[in-house]
């Protein structure tokens, strides 16, 4: 038996996307949502999304394994990021998983062709890692629901079209069990976005406020207050495919990392040629890890990887960092990106090859890394979900 | 890469763990560290693993072996890990083993290697000098009156003395070390012996030649082996700590419901999955793509020793003062992990040779 070597399927799988990533990669400057958007629209066309989604609804239908090597060899490659990243790795999954036959058809070829943007309402100013705490209020009123409140921490909610929400069905039930899950059309009267200003000074996430907005219970994904389960599927899944593509952008990272340090005019220090010999590690290790627990990551294992990466990401940005000596702090060209409520900002700490400017600097992958930590589910959380669920530790 | 263990694989995996748990577990070892008789504890145990086939398990069909390889024997090796058996199967099965089918002539491998994968013969190798690092072209290139190696394992208990000699620029050579003297060199890991060992140039009986680089290549093959000692050993320590930390009660609830804790109990899980797969990846290099031994090894080294003196420090921390007893198996753990980080290359070095694979240095 070969371990490292492709099957004979698997290698031409592999010749076949390499050879059409080679003549089609573009170079998309990370703000361009249009031109990503297209670039989206080709790789679908081309039949290189949805890999692992079923067939009828614009999927594949093949298995992690040609996953795994699209990974690789968009990494290689060095793909544009992704737009519709929520839509891909989150919502669509999750409809995969709990949605009816009228949804999956209706919204999962448009995720794949990026026609139809997704972000996911989670998390409010009082419920963060306590996601049951959630508040945003659903009243029944006939056909439709009546939503209220505030989402926050929104990413790309400045260019969604959809919302893949949680909302509160029934106040007085206990909390885990009035949550409902629906998807919002984010042009219905009544929401409005405004962007937050990052550390980065960017704006990939927002405040989403639904002010008595009307929506169809046709749009509710699963029975109604069952939301926190589907919540918690999502979750699994969002994770399972973060991890996947994690382990894509920390080998993106180290090949930026390998490729400043062979351009420094100075040779590096022993100390530290051995750090980026330990983001080295770092990489492969993850990735490979991402591969050996493949079937395990739907489960709540996939916060091992989640917290792993994080830490390893950190680590890489503050080497890539120090590499630069002195010029370490200063801002390169374009410095903070300016922010106003006007600006519909796609951020993304994936890299386009275009950005020759501050997004493109270890300074801002050094302070966007700040969030890996936080974002999905912050360490904390996972470690404790790691200890409980998978270590089988006792619950307070 | 598919890391998915076959039929086999989780056969020998399962079995061994059964067999260790009935043969070595705790007692055994602690008489092997304290009893009289302890030498016969291993010795027992020595020859039960010898009916198994385990020291020819690396050796080649053509010497009576069973002919397999890296990846069947780091499965293996997490389970002799994790039970903290002595370092005759380490000495003999891997690296004796390798160095002979590296180095040796035709009729020295037919000569010594059956009865090495039988059992009945007891090897091992000195390659470090003093001086030399961890690093094989470091040793001194013309042999002086007397040989002198260090940090051999298992020497003590060995029938088989090799020695593996620069020859000058890039050659070597393995040779048997007559009439040579051990002196115990009192290592922390107090499951396995590192002795220092002297032979007279006039009593080294060349077995054959070869470079350097396969030197390295051999050092490489036993680096995976040790790393998955040191992975099953991590796991097992996690598995000690878990069962602790569910039945310990203070403040009138388990010590594992505090978060400070089940946090250190993510970290060593954390540590093991990234440590398991280094070892993995490593070890199917090893058997698929020996070109890129070198850098796969030091992954899986560099990887294994931050992960096992991680976990062997924070399974003692969580065990609080119960851990710091002797009476207690998590220092020999500990120990272990400490001895194994310095031996073959500690983290620095194998970054550093990372480093220089990268173009870095």
């Amino acid at each position: 038996m070969t371990r490292l070597q492709d099957t004979p399927a698997e290698a031409a799988f592999r010749e076949r996307l390499r050879t059409w990533l080679e003549a089609n990669t573009p170079s998309i400057g990370k703000h361009d949502v249009d031109a990503l958007k297209a670039w989206q629209r080709t790789l679908h066309e081309a039949g290189w999304l949805g890999l692992t989604w079923p067939a009828e609804y614009g999927g594949q239908g093949l298995g992690f394994r040609e996953q795994a090597i699209f990974n690789e060899e968009a990494a290689r490659a060095r793909i544009p990021p992704s737009i519709n990243n929520i839509g891909l790795m989150i919502a669509g999954p999750a409809l995969i998983a709990v949605g009816s036959e009228a949804h999956k058809k209706r919204y999962l070829p448009k995720i794949l062709s990026a026609e139809e943007i997704w972000c996911q309402g989670f998390s409010e100013p009082n419920a963060g890692s306590d996601l049951a705490a959630l508040q945003t209020r659903a009243v029944d009123d006939g056909d439709d629901y009546v939503i209220t409140g505030q989402k926050i921490w929104t990413s790309n909610s400045l260019i969604a079209d959809y919302i893949w929400l949680l909302v509160r069905t029934d106040p007085d039930a206990p909390r885990h069990k009035g949550i409902t899950a629906l998807v919002v059309d984010m042009k219905s009267p009544g929401v409005t976005v405004k962007p937050l200003r990052q550390i980065t000074g960017e704006a990939e996430f927002g405040e989403v406020f639904f002010d008595e907005v009307r929506v169809p219970k046709a749009n509710r994904v699963g029975a109604e207050n069952d939301g926190w389960i589907i919540g918690m599927k999502t979750f699994t899944r969002e994770r399972a495919n973060i991890s996947v593509a994690l382990s894509v952008r920390l080998q993106q990272q180290f090949d930026r990392l390998l490729d400043t340090v062979r351009n420094r005019d100075v040779p590096l220090d022993p100390q530290q040629a051995r750090d980026v010999a330990q983001a080295y590690v770092d990489s492969e290790c993850l990735t490979l890890t991402c591969e050996r627990m493949a079937d395990r990551l739907f489960g709540f294992e996939s916060s091992v990887v989640k917290v792993a990466w994080a830490e390893m990401n950190q680590r890489l940005q503050r080497i890539g960092l120090s590499t630069l000596g002195p010029d370490a702090p200063m801002l390169s060209a374009g410095g903070f990106d300016q922010v106003d409520d006007t600006t519909a900002t796609f951020g993304t700490e994936a890299l386009a090859e275009d950005d020759e400017s501050y997004a493109k600097s270890w300074q801002f992958g050094y302070l966007r890394a700040r969030a890996n930590s936080i974002e999905g589910g912050t360490s904390e959380i996972l470690r404790s979900v790691i200890a409980e669920r998978v270590l089988g530790l006792p619950r307070k | 890469m598919d890391f998915s263990l076959n039929e086999e694989q989780v056969l020998l995996r399962d079995s061994a763990r059964e067999f260790l748990g009935q043969e070595w577990p705790s007692a055994e070892l602690r008489r092997m560290l304290d009893a009289a008789d302890g030498a016969a504890a291993a010795g027992a145990l020595w020859s039960k693993m010898s009916d198994l086939g385990w020291p020819g398990l690396l050796v080649s069909e053509d010497y009576d072996g069973l002919g397999l390889g890296m990846f069947d024997l780091a499965v293996l090796m997490e389970e002799t890990g994790a039970a903290l058996i002595p370092g005759t199967l380490h000495a003999s099965g891997l690296l004796a083993a390798s160095a002979l089918e590296a180095l040796a002539d035709e009729n020295s491998c037919q000569k010594y290697l059956p009865d090495i994968a039988e059992g009945k013969l007891k090897a091992t190798v000195g390659i470090y000098e003093p001086g030399s690092g961890w690093t094989p072209m470091m040793l001194a290139p013309e042999a002086g009156e007397a040989v002198t190696k260090r940090y051999v394992p298992d020497a003590a208990s060995a029938d088989l003395i090799l020695f593996v000699n620069r020859t000058g620029g890039n050659g070597a050579q393995i040779a048997i070390a007559h009439e040579s003297k051990a002196e115990d060199l009192n290592s922390m890991d107090v499951t396995r012996s590192l002795s220092q060992v002297t032979c007279s140039a006039d009593k080294l009986e060349v077995l054959g030649e070869g470079t350097i680089a396969d030197v390295q290549a051999v050092i490489d093959r036993a680096t995976i082996g040790l790393s998955a000692e040191l992975i099953g050993g991590s796991a097992r320590v996690l598995d000690m700590t878990v069962e602790y930390v569910k039945s310990r009660k203070q403040f009138g609830r388990a010590v594992g419901t505090f978060q400070a804790v089940q946090h250190k109990a993510a970290d060593m899980l954390i540590g093991i999955e990234k440590g398991r797969t280094g070892v993995y990846y490593a070890a199917a290099v090893a058997d698929e793509r020996p070109d890129d031994l070198a850098r796969a090894a030091s992954v899986a080294k560099a990887t294994a020793n931050q992960t096992a003196v991680s976990v062997g420090e924070l399974g003692i921390q969580l065990h609080g003062g119960l851990g710091f007893t002797w009476e207690q198996d998590l220092h020999l753990y500990l120990k272990r992990a400490k001895a194994a980080e310095f031996t073959y290359g500690d983290t620095r070095w194998h970054l550093d040779r990372i480093a220089h694979g990268l173009g870095l240095s």
